[in-house]
């Protein structure tokens, strides 16, 4: 039995080893497929993640670490006018840093020499002394800083790099290098390069140029070219070990710094500085409340040779206020609305008593003067930087009558045959109201010229509606009026019009004397330049030509026009027309004699009342047209409510502000450039000649003479010789003048005294001045006079003794005809 | 041992005599090699900057490949003797290996070393060595030579369990508590796992006193992979599994142990310069490789940036210059390695054989593993070497050693009948 047992045991245990057999295969493979596979697919995830996905993030960190880097600065571009004035150049400066670890340490260096010499008895003096005091207390001296604060900067002893002073003017520069090369603390304080930019010419062109701060280029040219100004900073990359230590051997990069581009710049200063005096003197004058500003564009390329606004700042000190009338406003403002507050703050607490109710300390404190002002000033700050000329837009009123003028006249739908019949107002489509022309009872039947001259309202209507609306919308975007100029500066803004949905008769009414929209100075210019330049649409633009470092030049402005958009026959006809509005209608304050000046005046209106912006576009000469210019001047203060002049007695129109200065502008640029003057027979006085000699001659003689020389005559005296004249031989007089022969009779030596001659007409005036050995030089209105056309302001004071033979500036103006240039759209 | 004829020697001694895998010594070969050359690659720069190598580049290098040279032979010595014996010699052997596991914690002089605060190293005058390693292989041997026993064992405990009477309900004598555990192991096999617990428990506690954490885990895993083999209810690996992740609950959140480990281990730059300092240097090596690496050699983390690059994150310097392709491709070969060990064990002669093989090669795969996810940043960083590429002469002797072993079971595999 017991042997069985054992068989049986013996069965059992075979049949039970083989079972284990079997488990132990079939769980050694699934041991296999675990450790052998499965573990593994995470770690070669982990490694995609890492040296794939990852790999260039990682790695520019690894990099870092591994790679010591020198930057070698890289300095700033300069900015030039085209002649090669500097306008802004970069150079180096320096700040000051202190260590207040390494005071630390020199502290604890001096303290051990002076135990030691202690200890030797030797000499302790020269390193008796407190390193904090010395750096401390010299430093403030020379940087003029508030020594307390310093001490409170050495208090952060791990700090190795605490900046205590920047941009350092050469001067104290000397100072701090003398400091730290006299004394023992080389180490705590050092200097450190800086670059600082300088506008030699402080504000001017400051809208154009812009300014840098910390970040850079913030403003202008400065910001928009702020990549190619800047450069690239150089770099030598060498790698190092996890000690540190640089391993020249395993490589080492070196990038060139590349300096900055230099700017060439159409802007010329002569004629920038004209526009810039005019506006100073102007906007003053005109009271105006938001300045004013002035485009001189070449008409042949649309350089900007000249773009000022007013007020402006100074580019140095770019967060300086420096505008009195700028400064006074903001006080004013600014008491303005602490009173408001005040009084506003006193109802609540009124109100609040009656409901019985507290008020929260904040809710009973009014605004005090400084937050308001400082509020104020930092709105007006960033008002000055902005570039009002391309980015702010205005309704561009009567000056866009030339752009509706050549349009016409180049689709044929109005012909100089034409009449224009004006009843002083006009109803059109289902306005309610009628449209007024400024001529009260109508301009009556006129021309062409005449309407344009009149910058008749109804006469436009019925030219925009002849148009109609497709033709009228194609223009202003043939014109450049729907888009950006593409001019080469930053932040450019562009047009507000209807869309061609809403584009109506009524619109398109409005719409054909330049009101309801809005355009910015820019467009309106390059617009004006296409109808009278021969037709073409040019890009305006800043940048003539850029240079590298090198001097090798990499940019010229390309003045290719954008298109044609109207034939140069239709762009002669208009500058016609333009001339005619300034020599003989609304454009007469602008007229020079001899200049040959054309151009459109503007009243717009703005949302507010009362408030105008007055404009003038106008371009010489006009058979030729070289530059044109815009000038506006925004919201001249009127003297009272409903009131169109100022207090002064300007009349608050484009044709009586803008015109004048337009004029006298553009004969100051035309004289500059070189141009001659062009006198026709039309002008009350000529060019300047020179008086000949006509001493001892016969008044027949005398009268051949002068008759070469276009000049008039009267005698005093009774002679047969001549024996003395005035202006004497060699003066110059304009032509047209009437030089005084003495045939017997003495030339008065004694001084003439200056007559009075405002309110007189031109006759009058020219009269009143020969009789006292005065000439007249006319400006502000051709021989084409009214009877309104009166003196208005006269070169030399009355009641002044002056030397006789001189020529005096004159200027008159004619109040009526310049005034028919404003709205009408009640 | 003199030669003796084919004739002359018995069966079991002509089965050791069997040829040996050739996939297995290849790529045990081919794995060593492509290891050396990467230990003189990153090893090369700081060698030559340290006095402790003589500031010669190839310091490390000749080391390593002077052991190397030893743990081949010792390789070939090891696949030569019948594993056979290792039945016997299980138990002594993990009597030793628990004695010297016991020493290396005594601060003797001459004999123990402190490394990292650590008592993991035993200074026998020539050679260090870690008896954690000597501990793995005792683990193997011995949980391999008991379990392959088991039909036997369960056969005895099952008769056991049938002369047992069966408890009349009610019967409380003293005799209770007893009857419970023996119906209990009986019932659920439960006691055949007390001696491999009680062994593990007192490996792993010596262990974690050193402390060697990756070693404890590296005995744990084998150990689990030869009682899985073996054929234990899977239900106790699920509990084991609890276990362990309550222990790991209770040192690392509770007690706090290496928790600062595990916030660098989330975010290594949350302390760039200290804690974090190694893996962040180890992640910039491997993530710098990209797709095709800097090329052999050419790793600039060796330059003084990666400590211990010829040690523990030397897989970092070589996802570096051989980039994903070459790192894959390594861990491919490894892959093949592991791959072929089960292979032998699924066709080794005897259960013994079978389950030491497991062993062996869980090891390895487990070890693998955990070095490239630390390296990688998977797991959070434990101290832990790759096999035949880190630094480190008895480690590789002992490794080579290991290989000899699976090379001696792949020995006695019958070879197939030829009809």
């Amino acid at each position: 039995m017991k042997g069985s047992d054992t068989v049986n045991n013996e069965r059992k245990l075979r049949e039970a080893s083989r079972a284990a057999n079997r488990q132990v295969l079939s769980r050694s493979i699934i041991l296999m497929i675990l450790f052998g596979v499965l573990i593994f697919i995470p770690l070669i995830l982990q490694l995609f993640q890492l040296q794939i996905v990852r790999h260039d993030e990682l790695e520019e960190m690894a990099v870092q670490q591994q790679t010591s880097k020198l930057t070698v600065s890289s300095s700033r571009g300069t900015i030039y006018t085209t002649d090669g004035n500097v306008l802004a150049i970069s150079s180096t400066v320096y700040d000051v840093i202190i260590s207040p670890k390494a005071i630390v340490e020199k502290q604890q260096d001096m303290d051990e020499k002076l135990a030691r010499a202690i200890e030797k008895e030797g000499d302790t003096s020269p390193y008796d002394w407190n390193v904090e005091d010395a750096v401390c207390t010299n430093l403030a001296a020379i940087l003029d800083l508030d020594e307390g604060e310093l001490r409170e900067k050495c208090q952060d002893t791990n700090s190795q790099y605490k900046r205590i002073a920047v941009k350092l003017d050469r001067e104290t520069e000397e100072e701090v290098r003398t400091f730290i090369d006299s004394s023992k603390v080389s180490g705590c304080v050092y200097l450190q390069e800086n670059t600082r930019r300088y506008y030699p010419y402080g504000s001017m062109a400051a809208s154009i140029i812009g300014f840098t701060n910390d970040s850079g280029g913030a403003y202008g040219l400065e910001a928009l070219y702020e990549e190619q100004l800047s450069g690239k900073a150089g770099l030598t990359v060498t790698a190092q070990n996890g000690a540190g230590t640089d391993l020249m051997n395993f490589f080492q990069d070196y990038y060139d710094a590349q300096n900055g581009d230099n700017y060439y710049l159409t802007i010329d200063p002569t004629i920038q500085s004209y526009c810039e005096s005019y506006l100073e003197e102007y906007t003053e004058k005109y009271e105006c409340q938001n300045g004013g500003l002035m485009i001189v564009m070449e008409c042949d390329t649309g350089a900007i040779l000249g773009m000022a606004q007013s007020p402006t700042f100074d580019l140095n000190e770019y967060s300086v206020i420096s505008d009195p009338i700028l400064l006074e406003q903001l006080d004013e403002e600014a008491r303005e609305q602490v009173e408001a507050s005040e009084e506003a703050v006193k109802a609540a607490i009124e109100l609040a008593e009656a409901e019985e109710r507290e008020l929260t300390e904040e809710e009973k404190t009014p605004l005090d003067y400084d937050t308001a002002y400082q509020q104020l000033y930092a709105d007006a700050l960033y008002s000055l930087w902005t570039n009002k000329a391309i980015t702010e837009t205005y309704e561009p009123g009567s000056t866009f009558k030339a752009m509706v003028l050549a349009a016409a006249l180049e689709e044929g739908v109005i012909s100089d045959d034409m009449t224009f019949d004006c009843s002083g107002q006009v109803f059109v489509g289902d306005w309610e109201e009628p449209i007024r022309c400024t001529a009260r009872y109508g301009h009556g039947v006129q021309n062409l010229e005449e309407a344009v001259g009149h910058s008749c309202n109804p006469a436009f209507i019925t030219i925009g509606q002849k148009l109609g609306r497709e033709t009228f919308y194609d223009y202003l975007y043939a014109f450049g009026l729907m888009d950006p100029t593409g001019i080469d500066l930053p932040y450019e803004g562009s047009s507000y019009f209807w869309d061609y949905e809403d584009f109506g008769i009524v619109n398109l009414a409005t719409a054909s004397f330049g009101q309801r929209f809005n355009v910015t100075p820019i467009q309106l210019i390059t617009a004006f330049n296409a109808v009278v330049n021969g037709g073409y649409l040019r890009t305006p633009y800043v940048v003539e030509t850029v240079t590298d470092s090198e001097g090798n030049t990499i940019f010229e402005a390309d003045t290719t026009p954008v298109r044609q958009v109207i034939s140069e026959a239709t762009s002669e006809r208009c500058t016609e027309i333009l001339e005619g509005v300034v020599a003989k209608y609304t454009g007469k304050q602008a007229y020079m004699p001899g200049c040959r000046i054309g151009g459109k005046t503007g009243t717009s209106q703005t949302l507010v009342d009362d408030e105008y912006i007055v404009s003038f576009v106008g371009f010489a000469p006009a058979n030729d047209p070289d530059i044109i210019a815009l000038v506006m001047f925004d919201r001249p203060k009127v003297s009272g409510e409903g009131s169109s002049s100022t207090a002064a007695g300007y009349s608050v129109y484009g044709g009586q502000m803008a015109a004048p200065v337009a004029g006298e502008l553009i004969a100051e640029v035309l004289d500059y450039r070189g141009h001659t003057k062009e006198f026709s027979s039309d002008d009350l006085t000529g060019a300047m000649t020179a008086m000949p000699d006509l001493s001892g001659m016969t008044e027949a003689e005398a009268e051949l003479k002068l008759d070469e020389k276009k000049l008039h005559y009267r005698v005093v005296g009774s002679g047969d010789t001549i024996t003395g004249q005035i202006p004497s031989a060699g003066n110059y007089v304009p032509q047209n003048s009437t030089v005084i022969l003495y045939m017997g009779e003495e030339v008065p030596t004694e001084p003439a005294i200056m007559p009075n001659l405002i309110g007189k007409d031109p006759e009058e005036a020219m009269e009143a001045l020969n009789k006292v050995g005065l000439f007249m030089n006319a400006t502000g209105t051709s021989g084409f006079y009214t009877s309104t056309t009166v003196c208005t302001e006269q070169g030399v004071d009355a009641g002044k003794e002056i030397q006789r033979g001189r020529t005096i500036t004159i200027r008159f103006s004619d109040p009526e005809a310049a005034d028919a240039d404003s709205s009408a759209l009640d | 041992m003199a030669w003796r004829s084919k004739r002359d020697m018995t069966r079991e001694q002509q089965w050791a005599q069997g040829p040996l895998d050739m996939p297995f010594l290849m790529l045990t070969i081919l794995l060593m090699t492509i290891g050396l050359l990467m230990l003189l690659s990153a090893s090369s720069y700081a060698a030559g900057m340290e006095e402790v190598s003589n500031y010669d580049p190839a310091y490390y290098f000749k080391h390593q490949l002077s052991f190397a040279i030893a743990g081949t032979i010792i390789m070939y010595l090891v696949s030569r003797f019948d594993y056979q014996h290792l039945r016997w010699m299980s138990v002594p052997l993990l009597i030793v290996s628990i004695f010297m596991l016991i020493i290396v914690l005594l601060p003797i002089p001459l004999i123990s070393v402190v490394r990292n605060n650590a008592r993991r190293w035993l200074n026998l005058i020539f050679v260090q060595f870690q008896p954690s390693e000597i501990a793995k292989i005792a683990v193997v041997v011995f949980f391999s030579a008991s379990l392959s026993k088991r039909p036997l064992t369960q056969l005895k405990a099952q008769k056991y369990a049938e002369k047992f009477p069966k408890r009349k309900p009610g019967q409380t004598n003293g005799t209770y508590l007893k009857d419970v555990y023996r119906w209990f192991s009986a019932k659920t096999g439960f006691g055949e796992l007390i001696p491999y617990i009680l062994v593990l428990g007192l490996i792993a506690f010596l262990l974690l006193l050193e402390p060697h954490m990756s070693g404890t885990l590296l005995i744990f895993a084998a150990a689990a992979a030869i009682l899985f083999a073996s054929g234990v209810h899977v239900g106790w690996f699920v509990a084991g599994g609890l276990g362990v992740a309550l222990l790991f609950f209770l040192l690392v959140v509770v007690g706090g142990y290496n928790s600062s480990r595990l916030d660098v281990w989330q975010d290594p730059w949350s302390d760039p310069q200290d804690k974090g300092y190694q893996i962040i240097q180890s992640i910039y090596a491997v993530a710098s490789g990209g797709l095709n690496g800097r090329g052999f050699g050419l790793s600039r983390q060796k330059y003084l940036y990666l400590p211990e690059e010829q040690n523990d994150f030397i897989f970092a310097i070589v996802c570096e210059e051989l980039g994903f392709i070459g790192a894959t491709l390594i861990i491919a070969l490894f892959m093949m390695l592991i791959l072929r060990g089960y292979y032998l064990a699924l066709h080794a002669r005897d259960r013994f054989g079978s389950l030491m093989v497991v062993g062996v090669t869980t090891l390895l795969a487990v070890q693998v593993f955990m070095n490239i996810a630390v390296v990688t940043n998977l797991i959070p960083a434990t101290g832990i070497s790759l096999p035949f590429f880190s630094y480190g002469g008895t480690a590789l002797i002992i490794q080579m050693a290991e290989m000899g072993l699976i090379l001696s079971v792949s020995r006695q595999i019958p070879g197939p009948k030829h009809d």
